[in-house]
């Protein structure tokens, strides 16, 4: 409980961005931008060529935004979610697709 | 209450973020920028500084192919089957390559078709430029070292354009959400409008460059992954997706085995062109030559379709039969599927192949403002940390001094560069080692020289002044060494580099000499009124 409520509670002033949000920014955006535009090719369709360029065109850029969203979160459990939460739907996606 | 506090919070955080992270990558894409405008007339760098292209321009229906590809087919070691020829002009090549996908490319004089002895690595002056742009730094050798340097270099540059991506996003919510003074008072406020004013225009154009640049440096890299498991783990390499998109399928001609005279290559080049007079031939594919069965593949860019073609991937092509002449297949520039324009559009501007002159140096100079404008958002932060101190003791941050020896410092050593391109024997064994080795001396010298000054200004006076000198040096050294030639790009170059020259020296004659004067300086203007 205590961790969650550290967690929870917005920092005093956004001044700097902290070790824990850097992190979770240019790790937690890498993979959550990866997988999601692996999604964005993983249906079988006949276009599924043309998405592929796009999601490998495009990927880099989805994790300059995505690393954006996620330090610019309210506070830091906000910042965990926005990572962890369309990562798991993105991985079960890309399991549910692999099997 | 809460609501408002979220909303400081926010954008305090936006502000910290474009800052700290501009800051850290400022000085990879200043570099990036710096050696891409070099990158961006490459061709035309690539004629200048190989004595064996020295060669005036053709048009392409003079050229004796028939004397060329005689050669060509007694080379015992050539393949004889889809042998390419590139046309003179493209890319600005001013001789005629003959190239096949498993062999080592034959140069020829387009004036008098014989084979030109190509200095090979022994001159490498624009491509250790382009490799400096996206970062394949210090690759001396092929061993650990080189590779390990290189791979990093690439790397590195990768993530900093990611990052570069993350503060053009941040820049443009900032300039939104916030309204900038128009007039600056201080030095510092001088910069960030500066920043501002020059960045508001030119990111679209940085933004397309970057996107690609880290596609290149990052995305191909990493595509493994991606190609298993967009595959369902049947495909480790994304060319198997991707490819039959991106790439239009080669189907093999059948040999009928019966000989047959080819028609002049001089008149299929006219053929062709009256099919399609709106594109610019730059390459063509001979198939099964000397054969009844034979056909010729002509390659090239629309002028007219900008953005739609013109990179790696799209690519406008006429097939025609080279016994009679009839047209067999012809593939437009709108004939492919929607993805293809979308990696064209990305790429145009980073590649820029085809692209005439003019059009270059408009992307150039876009170019040198926003290099011009990371480096006043560098300033500005500097000017910042030094009002701290507020005139009482003199500024000396190691960032500054290092930035001093990125920015300008960068200066100097590449007219070292260009200066050693006609000073050094173009017979020197290991040569091009040697002006590589010297350039980086010459850059870590100005950063102990940026450290030994003290005042920065007379520091950045001195670099302009020296790189202005070795620019003007190359010039003179390169018209000592081969005379002025004089009908061709090659001139051009040289008066280009007379004039970079000149303007160095006057921007380092006119530059304040401290920081009082500088203050005047920057500012001087806007009080007057």
């Amino acid at each position: 409980m205590n961790l969650y409520r550290y967690l929870a509670t917005p920092e005093p002033h956004g001044r700097t961005i902290g070790l824990f949000r850097i992190l979770i920014a240019f790790f937690g955006g890498l993979v959550l931008s990866y997988l999601s535009m692996c999604v964005l090719a993983a249906f079988n369709t006949p276009l599924k060529g043309d998405f592929a360029v796009v999601g490998l065109l495009y990927n880099t850029f989805a994790w300059a935004i995505a690393a954006l969203w996620i330090a610019l979160s309210p506070s830091k459990l906000s910042a965990l979610l926005r990572f962890s939460l369309p990562t798991s739907v993105a991985t079960a996606f890309l399991g549910w697709t692999y099997v | 209450m809460f609501k408002s506090d979220a909303s400081k919070l926010w954008k305090q955080r936006l502000v910290r973020v474009h800052w700290a992270l501009g800051l850290i990558v400022s000085l990879i894409m200043y570099c990036a920028l710096f050696f891409g405008i070099f990158a961006i007339f490459l061709p035309y760098l690539q004629v200048w500084e190989k004595p064996s292209r020295h060669i005036a321009p053709i048009a392409l229906e003079k050229i004796d192919y028939e004397k060329i590809l005689s050669y060509v087919w007694q080379d015992a070691l050539f393949p004889k089957n889809n042998v390419i020829v590139t046309f003179p002009g493209t890319k600005n090549e001013s001789a005629l390559k003959v190239s096949h996908r498993f062999s080592a490319p034959i140069f020829f004089d387009t004036q008098t078709a014989n084979v030109i002895q190509d200095e090979g690595k022994q001159s490498f002056l624009a491509g250790f430029l382009n490799q400096l742009h996206y970062g394949k730094v210090l690759d001396f050798d092929k061993e650990l070292f080189g590779a390990a340097w290189s791979i990093t270099g690439r790397v590195l540059f990768g993530l900093a354009s990611v990052g570069v991506l993350s503060v053009i996003v941040s820049g443009v919510i900032l300039i939104v959400i916030f309204s900038y003074q128009k007039r600056a008072k201080t030095p510092q406020a001088f910069f960030v409008q500066r920043h501002i004013s020059i960045l508001k225009w030119s990111f679209p154009v940085v933004f397309l460059v970057t996107l690609s640049g880290a596609f290149m440096n990052l995305s191909l890299i990493s595509s493994t992954w991606m190609a298993q498991l967009v595959s369902q783990g049947k495909e480790s390499r994304i060319d198997a997706i991707i490819g039959p998109v991106l790439f239009v399928p080669e189907k093999p001609v059948k040999f009928l085995n019966e000989n047959a005279t080819m028609l002049p290559i001089a008149t299929l080049v006219k053929k062709a062109r009256r099919i399609v007079p709106s594109v610019t031939l730059h390459q063509a594919r001979l198939i099964n030559w000397n054969d009844q069965s034979a056909q010729i593949e002509f390659k090239g860019y629309d002028a007219t379709k900008p953005f739609f073609n013109g990179g790696v991937f799209n690519k406008p092509s006429i097939t025609l039969s080279a016994v009679d002449g009839t047209l067999l297949a012809k593939q437009d520039v709108m004939d492919r599927s929607w993805s293809v324009y979308l990696i064209e559009a990305t790429f145009f501007l980073h590649f820029l192949a085809g692209v005439d002159l003019l059009s270059r140096s408009l992307v150039a100079f876009i170019m040198a403002l926003s290099a011009l404008a990371v480096g006043f958002g560098i300033l500005s932060w500097l000017e910042k940390q030094a009002k701290k101190f507020d005139e009482r003791i003199t500024f000396y941050h190691w960032l500054g001094k290092f930035s001093l020896c990125i920015t300008l410092g960068v200066i100097p050593a590449t007219g070292m560069l260009f200066a050693l391109q006609w000073l050094l024997p173009f017979d020197l064994s290991d040569r091009i080692l040697w002006q590589k080795g010297l350039f980086y001396d010459v850059w870590l010298a100005t950063l102990f020289w940026a450290f030994y000054r003290f005042n920065a200004y007379r520091a950045a006076k001195e670099f302009l002044l020296a790189g202005g000198i070795l620019f003007i040096a190359s010039v003179f050294l390169h018209w000592f060494k081969m005379g002025i030639f004089v009908p061709s790009v090659i001139l051009g170059v040289d008066l280009a580099l007379l004039a970079l020259g000149s303007v160095l020296i006057l921007i380092a004659l006119r530059l304040p000499q401290d920081s009082q004067a500088a203050r005047l300086f920057w500012i001087r203007k806007k009080e007057k009124r």
